[in-house]
């Protein structure tokens, strides 16, 4: 990765919009990281162009990260809608809230697995059979 | 969702009308959908019916064990599954993929490709009622199948990619066998034309119906034929970064419409690329090994640690652009696979195309999106 930019997540619109200024116009992927050794959740964004050949050939890798007890983060989904059903799958399997991006319901969860975080690394993956 | 909350605000002249989750066309996936008399005025895609958990899944595997479990989530397009992840795997080592592997690997994918085509071409012409297309293309991607199945010895999941290079050569009589299949792909293009493309019913119900423009593509972040039926020139395949796509010169098809008939164009055009691609490939095809010497054989594949790091790599399937992030962290399972396939990112598009038109427009989008919803939950 050329380019890797490691912000504050108070920063993480206006980085966004900058990008967005400079001529990347989607999200290709948001990647949810747990770290429980350091109460963290980390942020990856990864951002390229389509229209702007110059770019195409270029990823920008954003990161970021948040409190693993208090996961709360600014939706960019206004600033590029393309990452706005990752923001909600990140919530389901991590717990992580994206602010001015909320549906009620899970996305890709069932209803009863609402609040529990498979992807977290502290999850214990449930075993059926005999206990 | 709560089924029982659904509609509750809703005024009085609309009514909510669940399409799915019973395998609408091409797999579980619910569409709630807002109506004005008959016509749209809001769409919910509600998704998760085939949620396995492939990421969580692949945290508990060795790296090669990831292969197969990757492949799933779009058995029908899973050397294109494939070759995503093994190159993610292969920035992580380090390695290189020899001359020969990296054209054997486009043949493959490129099949693959036509095969993945063929199969959403019929699903489309069965969900807008011309099962004839599906009879045809279900029957013609058979060809196909057969010609994968003698390559790698499986119809449908090949792991036939492994981190350094591929399992084995092209067999004995391969090649002539490959081209009396493409020939045969190749007459049946005028039929289809004949029978389904140029069929005023056809162009009656795709052309100007579920347009995104170019502008709202980018915005809403399409991939595969959707965008480029958008007029949008990206493919992943034009970077280069796998493949022998670069020495073999390859050229995206676009169109500038928009529409259901533009997506559908790009498919048909995008199997016709493929067969050059392969031709080409196969006559400048180099001699040489086709796996690296450091993974070379099944010990070094089973056993293999993989140095800590992370790695981006993306891929274009039959629906579009596949993305992998890997992280290690040293040892011999993946810390975090993060796996964003084609189909999740063209969800968005069911609300873009769809609101407007008409309740009988939807399976014309649905279709034409190639929208599979294993692949888009995993």
């Amino acid at each position: 990765m050329e380019r890797v930019l490691r912000i504050a997540s108070d920063t993480l619109k206006s980085v966004a919009k900058e990008l967005a200024a400079e001529g990347f116009d989607h999200v290709k992927s948001l990647t949810g990281m747990d770290r429980p050794e350091e109460g963290l959740i980390e942020l990856v964004y990864h951002i390229s162009s389509y229209l702007n050949p110059a770019l195409r050939g270029r990823i920008v890798e954003v990161r970021t990260e948040v409190d693993r007890s208090r996961p709360i983060i600014n939706s960019i989904s206004d600033v590029f809608p393309s990452c706005r059903y990752m923001e909600l799958e990140t919530r389901d399997l991590l717990g992580v809230k994206f602010e001015g991006n909320e549906e009620p319901d899970p996305l890709i969860l069932p209803e009863e697995l609402k609040n529990t975080w498979p992807l977290r690394k502290d999850y214990k993956i449930p075993e059926e059979g005999v206990e | 969702m709560r089924v029982k909350e659904l509609g509750k605000d809703r005024r009085a002249e609309t009514i909510t009308l669940f399409i799915g989750p019973q395998h609408p066309g091409s797999g579980h996936l619910r569409l709630v959908v807002e109506l004005d008399g008959d016509v749209v005025v809001g769409i919910r895609p509600d998704i998760g019916w085939v949620h396995r958990g492939v990421e969580k899944i692949a945290e508990t595997k060795k790296f090669v064990q990831v292969i197969p479990l990757i492949e799933r989530p779009s058995i029908i397009d899973s050397a294109n599954m494939n070759v995503g992840y093994v190159r993610a795997v292969e920035k992580l080592l380090g390695v290189e993929v020899p001359d020969r592997a990296r054209y054997i690997r486009t043949i493959l994918c490129e099949l693959n490709r036509i095969a993945s085509h063929l199969y959403g071409i019929g699903i489309f012409g069965n969900m807008i009622g011309t099962s004839t297309i599906f009879m045809w293309s279900f029957g013609d991607r058979e060809i196909i199948v057969e010609l994968m199945q003698e390559l790698t010895g499986a119809r449908l999941t090949y792991s036939f990619f492994l981190p350094g290079g591929v399992k084995g050569d092209l067999p004995d009589g391969f090649e002539e066998k490959l081209e009396k299949g493409l020939r045969y792909i190749e007459n049946r293009i005028p039929e289809y034309n004949a029978l389904f493309i140029e069929n005023p019913v056809t162009e009656d119900r795709l052309k100007g119906v579920g347009v995104i423009d170019r502008e709202k593509a980018v915005q809403i972040g399409l991939t595969g034929p959707n965008l480029r039926a958008s007029g949008v020139e990206y493919d992943a395949r034009m970077v280069g970064e796998y493949g022998a796509y670069k020495d073999l010169g390859f050229k995206p098809v676009t169109r500038p419409e928009g529409d259901s008939f533009a997506r559908l164009m790009v498919r048909f055009d995008e199997i016709d690329g493929s067969i050059g691609l392969i031709r080409k490939a196969i006559r400048e095809m180099p001699q040489g090994p086709i796996m690296h010497e450091r993974t070379k054989g099944m010990a070094r594949q089973v056993l293999m640690k993989v140095p800590e790091g992370e790695a981006f790599s993306r891929v274009e399937c039959g629906r579009g652009e596949l993305t992998f992030f890997v992280v290690s962290k040293g040892g011999d399972k993946p810390h975090r696979v993060r796996m964003v396939t084609p189909s999740f990112r063209n969800l968005i598009g069911f609300e873009t195309a769809l609101v407007g038109h008409r309740l009988a427009d939807v399976p014309t989008v649905y279709g034409s999106l190639d929208y599979f919803p294993p692949e888009a939950d995993r």
